[in-house]
Order: C-alpha cells, then structure tokens, then sequence
C-alpha cells in the first residue's frame, strides 16, 4: 500500500500533464493594453521573481485634460473633480482615478479596451469615500473582463509614504505601478472568485532604489 | 482559487489598520451561524410584484457593508457594525448587494437571466452602487427617471435604492439597504429629483 502511492501519485501527474493542466503559465505580454511597448521597470525590485512588466502612468491636470477625451468621461463622474488626474495603462487594461477638491471622495473609471474612446468604453466605475485621507475599502470592481473573457479585479491601494514602486503579481509575470498624483494606485488582478464577489491581490510595495518595503495579500469584497 | 494559494503573508494592509480598534472588536457569529452558500435556482421570469415581494422580506433586516445574507425574523440581528467594514459578519445586506438580490440577478455580469438566491444565501453579486449607476452588465441599464417605475433603481455613486411606490407629490417610497444605524426598510426618498441620481433598470421583467 504504501509503496503503491508513489505510483498512483505518478500516474495522477501524467493524467494532468496529458490534461493540459500542468501548463506553465503565460510568460509577460509584449505589450501594454493600448499596443504600446511593454517595457522593465527602471530599477530591480528586490524579491519580485521572474519578468516584470511596468504600466504607464501619467498625471495630468484635470482642467488641461481634453473635453473629448476618454479621461474627460470619466471626470463627468464629478462635478467636484480635484487638480490632478492619473491615467494608468497596463497589460489588461487602462484605469483613471481622481479624487474631489476637497480630498474626500475618490472615483475610477476602468476598461480594458486599449485603444477604444468615449464613455462606452469603461466597464467599471469606482467610487470612494476617504476618512482622514484614507479609504476604507479598496472598492473592488469586478465588472470588467480581459481579452480572454475571464474577469479582472480592478481596486485601488494606498501605499506607505516611503512606496515608489507596488508590484502584482499576475500569472506568469510581475506588473509594476509608479505611485503618483497622490491619488490611489489602480492595481488590476486575475484571481477572482465570482462566487463570493471577491478577489486577491498578491501585492508587494518597493522604494525608490527598489527596496521591499512590504509584502502582502490583499483580499477584496465588492461593496456598496 | 482564491483560498488555496499559498501566501506568504496575509493582510488587509492599511484596510485592516484603519478597522483597528473597531473590527477588532467587533464581529458577529450572524454569517458563520447562519448562512450558506447554496448555489442560487435559475428562475425563468419574475414579475416586479414578485420582486417586491422578495425586497420586503429584508425590510427591517439588518445592513452588513459587502454583506448579503439575512433572515427574516423583522429585527437586526447584528446592530451598529462599524461602517464599511466587510469584515464584521452581519446580517443584511449593504445596497447594492441588496438590489442584486432582489433583482435576481446572476454572479457573471454576461448573464442576465434570473437566479432565485435564497434569503440566507451569503452572496454579494459583482455590482457596486456606482456599476448600477452605469448600467454596467448584461441585466442592466440606464433609463429616464422621469419613466421609472415599481422596482426600478435609483442610483448614485455611492448609494442605491428600489422605487417601491410613487407618492402623490411626486417623491417616492424607497425599499433600500441603508446603513449599518438603519438596517433595511422603506422612506420617502427624493432621490428622483437629485442630480446626484440616475435611473436603472433591470431587463426582462415579465409584467
């Protein structure tokens, strides 16, 4: 019995691998979501195994952002939109975050339509209050799905005052995230569990010279 | 999936430390001791009559932020959770988790067919307050205010709420997942007049 189990074991491993279950996972895609290059991050962060891909982000003034823009749509989530607004591309799909004037109120919009423009084109929205400045809930968004039709997890993080860098893992590669605009980070997931509105996000945040800082995983109901 | 992978740490980072002192302390057995996750029964039409029907087994419920299981004994078995805490194991429902539920709706936002989910069912459904507002998934859509009516939604950004009845003077009777310090009922809402608000609707009622 016992010296039977190796066997049974061996015989389950083939089964999977005949199965297609055994795949390696997905190496990094070649490019961002809206067909750009994908590119490393600018410095080695400590502890993050395997390829890494960086998402763009830009921050731009709400009042230069232009009146026909995607980013304009969803500003028009507010009429009390703040100074500064952050756009984010990555490998599965594009974010825009603000808060209001007064720093109380955070808003996203998420798609994964690269290049689409217009209202049409964002699948999820986001909404938050901050107390003390900080949100209380990460404000998952689970109403988006990638290229392969499997739903993404969109939510915001606040990182440490001392992060420069989050990194989340994804399947088969790293996705990193420049902290700016003073605004949550936008960080996107893969692992969703639809039945619990839930998602994880295996997160780690980094400083300037790469450094860990922290490391975590980051558990995410839909709410309100 | 979700529960299977191995970490190396386990946080709800600066979520959790801004519970600290609060969720803490707090928690219910409401969830653990009474609810499932049985897998919802694929109905083939609902009637807004029915629907109401299934809101007002909620009203006087509790209100659970991220939540969606309650009784219906007419009583908060878990008062005064602390606010937006997913964490504290209520009962009730929050808002949208609360619309989802009595529209009947399905965890794939593809589907826009309609799943009976048991009162004690411990389901949120994918859609935020804000994801309602925008007519996000296939049972949903955004609709002129001014033509809504019985068990059609109100919406916000961060709230939402079902028309129940038209008042005279033009208001409306509101069934809504509240709050933690109201739990579920029915008020007299002017949402309908507030900028703030859109009209939702859910598709394919059969009457």
């Amino acid at each position: 019995m016992t010296s039977a189990t190796p066997v049974v074991s061996g015989l389950g491993l083939l089964a999977l691998a005949a199965a297609g279950c055994m795949r390696s996972p997905p190496g990094p895609p070649d490019a961002l979501s809206d067909g750009s290059p994908a590119r490393p991050p600018p410095v080695e962060l400590e502890g993050v195994d395997g390829p890494t891909v960086s998402t763009r982000v830009r921050v731009l003034q709400s009042i230069s952002v232009d009146p026909g823009s995607r980013t304009a749509s969803c500003l028009d989530s507010s009429d009390d939109a703040g100074a500064r607004v952050v756009e984010r591309v990555g490998t599965s799909g594009t974010s825009v975050s603000f808060l209001t004037r007064d720093g109380r109120e955070a808003y996203a919009c998420d798609s994964t339509e690269g290049r689409a423009t217009g209202e049409s084109s964002w699948c999820g929205r986001s909404f938050g209050r901050l107390h003390a400045g900080r949100l209380r809930d990460p404000r998952l968004s689970l109403t988006c799905r990638g290229i392969d039709e499997e739903p993404l997890g969109f939510a915001w993080i606040q990182p440490t005052a001392a992060t420069s860098y989050l990194v989340v893992t994804r399947p088969g590669y790293s996705e990193s995230y420049v902290v700016a605009g003073a605004v949550p980070v936008r960080i996107v997931t893969d692992d969703v569990d639809l039945g619990s509105s839930t998602a994880a996000f295996a997160v780690s945040e980094h400083a300037r010279d790469g450094r860990r800082l922290r490391r975590y995983r980051l558990e995410a109901r839909v709410s309100g | 999936m979700l529960r299977t992978r191995h970490l190396v740490t386990t946080l709800a980072v600066a979520f959790a430390l801004a519970y600290a002192g609060t969720a803490a302390a707090y928690h219910t057995r409401f969830v653990a001791d009474n609810c499932n996750y049985a897998p919802p029964t694929p109905t083939s039409y609902i009637t807004r009559d029915g629907s109401a029907a299934v809101a007002l087994r909620a009203r006087h419920e509790g209100y659970q932020w991220a939540g969606g299981c309650w009784n219906d004994n007419d009583r908060d078995d878990s008062p005064n959770d602390p606010h937006e805490n997913p964490y504290t194991g209520g009962e009730g429902g929050d808002c949208s988790g609360f619309t989802f539920k009595v529209w009947r709706e399905a965890l794939s936002t593809a589907d826009s067919g309609f799943h009976q989910w048991g009162l004690l069912r411990f389901v949120h459904g994918p859609y935020t307050a804000a994801t309602f507002k925008a007519g996000a998934g296939a049972p949903n859509v955004t609709a002129p205010k001014s033509g809504l009516v019985k068990m059609d939604a109100l919406a916000s950004d961060g709230h939402i709420g079902l028309i129940y009845a038209v008042n005279p003077d033009g208001s409306d009777q509101i069934i809504e997942a509240k709050g933690e310090a109201y739990g579920t009922n029915i008020w007299t809402r002017t949402y309908r007049g507030s900028s703030s608000y859109s009209g939702v609707r859910r598709v394919g009622w059969s009457s």
